[in-house]
């Protein structure tokens, strides 16, 4: 289910996650005949989600401050070889991912929507959207890697 | 276009064609085109694009959050609405991936895999204590109910038939249908669930019921020659057994 996945990228608990995707289809169950447009529906759901989520956040900790301006020259990206990409440390890194970049690229990653339909439902420009993507990407690697290296070295250590 | 700027646009492209037509795109493409360091940078990009896309697609979905979120859904009208196609179509993605799972990793074991998913699946809904779409104290009206939507309905037990009945609903077990009946005996609740044995073709018909006590739930399963019947009381196998076939 993309949806709950979706979740699972934003909360980082499955728990949580599931509480989230519920809530959204009791949303949905509550509001979701005012939408008018059946294919919308798909954009409808995660836009709710995320609001859900946002919502959850901000009363759990009032103040959210995340870290804009870095630019993309700031993040060194390193190499990291897609067929050597082991699935707990992927999934891993992209939860450890600050919540701006995580969002858009969890939307991007689910290959269900487009880069205008994730502005959509994140409620921001499409050119944010890109650079949060590119962005975002970068420090996948860069956590990647970094947790890449942190084995190697426990390894060599053990 | 700057050769960095050209990589922003890029990386927003999913991997696949789906975007490739983007005229947001076009640009940036072209300028792949053109230069062979960038093309081969997009390539690997794509790469691992596709690589984590995949990692994250196979993240499981966790067993029994579609029960649970039907469980506590309103009880659907006459018509379709559209919070039920879209659950109907989230449903279905679920059950997708959940048979695909076990379509790879269950061999001979299938059947019993399946009964023991399909018991595990009921339970997680029946504990919610879910709404009941039709409420009656009589059974007659119930049968008409489950009949009118050509939902499964099994010659019910006379242990359990002369009990009262509370009401019912039809859910899903990987896209076929499902009947709940409540019967309520004093403090006491039984769940009745029936199904198609075509679903569930482990289970032959004849047999005894089979219980099994879990959590302070006893359930029973058996099956006649059309449906696979399921009893699931929150109290003991003692408890159970009044209300079955041949204990």
């Amino acid at each position: 289910m993309p949806l709950y996945r979706f979740a699972l990228s934003l909360s980082r608990e499955p728990c949580d996650a599931a509480d989230l995707t519920q809530q959204t289809f009791l949303l949905w169950a509550a509001k979701g005949h005012q939408l008018r447009e059946q294919s919308k529906v798909k954009t409808w759901l995660f836009t709710s989600l995320y609001r859900e989520f946002l919502r959850a956040e901000r009363k759990r900790r009032r103040d959210l401050e995340f870290d804009c301006d870095t630019q993309l020259s700031d993040v060194q990206i390193l190499p990291v070889a897609a067929n050597h990409l082991d699935c707990d440390a992927v999934i891993r890194a992209l939860l450890d991912l600050e919540e701006i970049y995580r969002a858009p690229l969890s939307l991007f990653y689910l290959q269900e929507h487009s880069y205008k339909e994730i502005a959509e439902t994140l409620a921001l420009p499409v050119g944010t959207v890109m650079s949060r993507i590119s962005r975002g990407k970068a420090r996948l690697r860069q956590h990647l890697a970094d947790g890449a290296h942190e084995s190697i070295s426990k390894r060599e250590i053990a | 276009m700057t050769k960095e700027e050209a990589k922003k646009i890029l990386a927003a492209i999913r991997p696949g064609d789906q975007d490739r037509l983007e005229s947001a795109f076009a640009e940036a493409l072209q300028e792949a085109e053109k230069d062979a360091e960038l093309a081969r940078w997009f390539a690997e990009e794509q790469e691992f694009d596709l690589a984590v896309a995949a990692h994250l697609k196979s993240v499981p979905v966790p067993f029994g959050l579609k029960t649970r979120i039907l469980a506590n859904m309103p009880p659907r009208n006459g018509s379709k609405s559209q919070w039920v196609v879209a659950l109907t179509a989230a449903a279905a993605a679920a059950l997708f991936l959940l048979a695909q799972l076990i379509s790879v990793s269950r061999g001979s074991a299938q059947h019993s895999g399946l009964l023991s998913d399909y018991e595990q699946e009921m339970m997680s809904f029946v504990k919610l204590s879910p709404p009941l779409e039709m409420e009656s104290l009589k059974i007659k009206p119930i049968e008409q109910w489950i009949a009118e939507r050509k939902a499964p309905l099994a010659d019910i037990p006379p242990g359990i038939a002369a009990v009262e009945t509370m009401g019912c609903r039809v859910l899903s077990f990987r896209g076929s249908p499902v009947t709940l009946i409540c019967f309520c005996h004093g403090q006491t609740v039984a769940h009745l669930l029936m199904i198609d044995r075509a679903v569930l073709p482990g289970l032959k018909p004849g047999k005894p019921p089979v219980l099994t006590s879990q959590d302070g739930w006893t359930t029973a399963t058996w099956a006649d020659q059309r449906y696979v019947c399921m009893l699931a009381v929150h109290d003991g196998p003692t408890a159970v057994r009044r209300y079955l076939p041949r204990a």
